[in-house]
């Protein structure tokens, strides 16, 4: 995409996420929120509920102001290009596999760009814990939060 | 429009060429803390009062069914990712506000303080704003907290995390939690406030004061979003903005409200914005400067025993015992979602972290700040920088050593202080952790309370409202917000908000309006 049609992109759009950002986030879903697995492999959580966190930032970012939605673009762009040179790997995140993904983003995290992937972490994190299993998963129970109006 | 409604400015049809055209005594801009308040006591007094608000109209049947990331998208301001720039060795700020009629009343936690007597009595004597002593705030203080139920959260609704941060204080200084006052009524400790309270527990202005106005004759138009004010001559004699009904909810069909008064209560991040836009408050050069923030940090302590901080209301006590050092803490729960986004770790690392939430106590700090925030335009699009006084920024480190030894001397097994990227601290390693040179942006800061862009003042010089209210510059333009108050806090300000709004309505219910 030219630098003209992002612009166009940020200040028309309809959708929160392109085709690119959308693969560069479910690549960092598929990291930051991984299981251990077998060995030193890692497991990424399941593909249902990876789509179901790229359809919530989707919606959300759809409605950010366009400064803040240039802002979240940004730091993904910074999250999916650098932290794999820190680890010496001369390609986009997504292209790593989920355990080189979390290897280089764990570095990437002590380095001085850490700001930028705490705020894609943060916004990713509060979708994906609002998931009724994710949220189980991690013993949390907040009835009003997950079923509001329940308690 | 008919009287005493809520219309949605989205639903407007757009007929090519033709603007909506709106006549009332008083124009209110915002309907939150401050507009709400306003509205009701104008319209109650016979005037009358149309508000217009930027944000949707979403009733508390609506919103007491939303996840808490659909109140994000539908409540909040920006969906809650607004921020001011660090400028200098400061943290970047996430500021909150909400964006919606009720304005950020529906976001709140509910915490009412009035404003402490040592601020009210740096404003009287110190800045000449004579009034405004505690026994000359004290009438505006009490009609707000009859009219939004202020009540104090009994020991018993304390959730165990507060209980164990309540502890750890006693052991380590020997003090007692304090409990706070809250504007609810009902209220069953679900801890979902800062969403919208789903059993209309929470006295928020949507449920209190706006229903007041409406009865009394007030047309709100929501959707709507004022651009600028109408002057002629050195008169305040309406605004014009267009109405959000454009494609996806864009600003599009113009729109005028003429009117012999107009009172802007936008908030302290979209006021000053409104005054400069309209070539209004450049005479003191002060509109959008002076913005204080509360700068706050949340600590978070991870204890063997199941803490489900969670059950119990979501704030419900505090300590002012470091107040001497510019500090409040508050006690206060976030979404799984909020904690476990800022603790370090990725993938199983990260996992492992968020597992232990049910066993995480959360209390948080906010710094009574120094006025080094700026909001202003930048080729038409708003910008906020802050930027922290000397003092403010020396009490970061002690700050969070002090709540780290807090939740140390209460059990924790070890504290997650908000400093990106910094493995959990255990009791041993604190001592040698080099907190003071942690720089700025790499401290993890939030803020919900923005004041003083439009600070009040005696003369135009070095404010941009008298103590009336009324604009230094163009009469009958007043502002009622945050924004006018001339200092922070250094405690949460919806009520000083809301009793400084009472005081300018009461004020403007005596003065006549211009013919
Ligand atoms: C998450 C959260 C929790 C909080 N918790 C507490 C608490 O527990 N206790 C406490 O004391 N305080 C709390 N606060 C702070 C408190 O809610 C605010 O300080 C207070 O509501 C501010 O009142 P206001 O009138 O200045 O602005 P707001 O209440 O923000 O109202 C301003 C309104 O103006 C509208 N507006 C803006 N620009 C325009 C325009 N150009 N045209 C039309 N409309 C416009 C906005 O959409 C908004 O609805 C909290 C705030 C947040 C966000
Ligand atoms: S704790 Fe629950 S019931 Fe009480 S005010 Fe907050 S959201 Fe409403």
């Amino acid at each position: 995409m030219s630098g003209k049609q992002t612009y166009e992109r940020m200040r028309e759009r309809d959708e929160g996420l392109g085709p690119w950002s959308k693969r560069a986030v479910t690549a960092v879903i598929e990291a930051v929120f991984a299981r251990a697995g077998e060995g030193l492999e890692v497991t990424p959580p399941p593909a249902d509920r990876v789509a179901w966190v790229t359809a919530e930032l989707d919606d959300t970012l759809a409605r950010a102001s366009g400064r803040s939605y240039a802002i979240v673009i940004l730091s993904l762009f910074v999250v999916s290009v650098v932290a794999p040179l820190l680890s010496r790997r001369f390609t986009t995140l997504a292209s790593l596999s989920p355990s080189e993904r979390v290897h280089a983003l764990e570095r990437f995290e002590r380095s001085a760009f850490a700001p930028s992937l705490l705020a894609v972490k943060a916004l990713l994190a509060v979708h994906y814990y609002e998931h009724p299993d994710a949220a189980r998963e991690v013993g949390y129970d907040g009835a009003c939060m997950l079923t509001p109006g329940a308690q | 429009m008919s009287a005493g409604a809520i219309e949605r400015g989205r639903d407007h049809a757009h007929v090519r060429g033709k603007e909506l055209e709106l006549d009332a005594d008083v124009v209110v801009v915002g309907s939150g803390a401050g507009g709400a308040v306003v509205a009701a006591t104008l319209a109650e007094a016979g005037q009358r009062v149309v508000v217009i608000e930027e944000g949707a109209h979403i009733p508390p049947e609506t919103y007491s069914k939303m996840r808490p990331t659909e109140s994000m998208r539908h409540l909040w301001k920006d969906g809650g990712l607004t921020v001011a720039i660090g400028l200098g060795d400061t943290p970047v700020v996430n500021v909150m506000m909400g964006s919606g009629v009720g304005g950020s009343s529906l976001l709140t936690g509910g915490v009412c303080f009035r404003t402490p007597d040592k601020v009210l009595h740096e404003w009287s004597s110190v800045m000449g704003l004579t009034d405004l002593t505690p026994r000359g705030m004290d009438a505006c203080f009490e009609s707000v907290e009859r009219s939004v139920h202020v009540e104090e959260v009994p020991i018993a609704m304390r959730s165990r995390s507060t209980t164990l941060f309540g502890e750890g204080l006693r052991r380590a200084h020997g003090v007692e939690l304090k409990s706070l006052r809250r504007n609810t009524k009902g209220c069953n400790g679900c801890g979902r406030c800062n969403f919208g309270c789903p059993h209309g527990a929470k006295m928020s202005v949507d449920i209190t004061y706006l229903p007041r106005a409406l009865a009394a004759g007030t047309h709100v138009l929501s959707d709507a979003l004022v651009d600028r004010v109408l002057v002629k001559g050195d008169r305040a004699v309406g605004v014009s903005g267009r109405l959000k009904n454009g494609s996806h909810g864009r600003p599009h069909t113009p729109f005028v409200v003429r009117a012999r008064r107009v009172v802007v209560a936008a908030g302290a991040y979209a006021s000053p914005l409104l005054l400069l836009r309209s070539g209004i408050g450049r005479l003191s050069g002060q509109a959008g400067r002076n913005l204080t923030l509360h700068p706050g940090f949340r600590f978070m302590g991870r204890f063997d025993e199941p803490v489900h901080g969670w059950k119990g209301a979501l704030q419900s006590a505090y300590t002012d015992a470091f107040e001497h050092e510019g500090i409040t803490c508050v006690g206060l729960f976030i979404p799984p979602g909020a904690l476990a986004g800022t603790m370090p770790g990725i993938g199983p690392e990260h996992v492992s972290r968020a597992e232990t939430i049910p066993n995480l106590a959360v209390f948080g700090g906010m710094i009574h700040d120094d006025a080094g925030g700026r909001v202003f335009d930048v080729l038409g699009r708003p910008v906020m920088t802050y930027r922290m006084s000397r003092k403010d920024r020396s009490v970061i480190p002690g700050l969070l050593r002090r709540m780290a030894r807090i939740f140390f001397a209460a059990g924790a097994r070890e504290v997650i202080l908000p400093v990106l990227g910094l493995a959990p601290v255990t009791p041993d390693a604190l001592d040698a952790l080099d907190l003071e040179h942690v720089p700025g942006h790499m401290l993890e800061c939030s803020s919900q309370h923005l004041l003083g862009t439009c600070r009040m003042g005696t003369s135009g010089h070095h404010a941009v409202v008298d103590l009336d209210g009324q604009s230094f510059e163009v009469r009958d333009l007043f502002v009622a917000d945050g924004s006018v108050l001339p200092t922070s806090l250094g405690v949460n300000p919806q009520l000083s908000i809301m009793a400084m709004a009472t005081r300018i309505a009461w004020k403007l219910r005596e003065r006549r309006l211009a013919s």
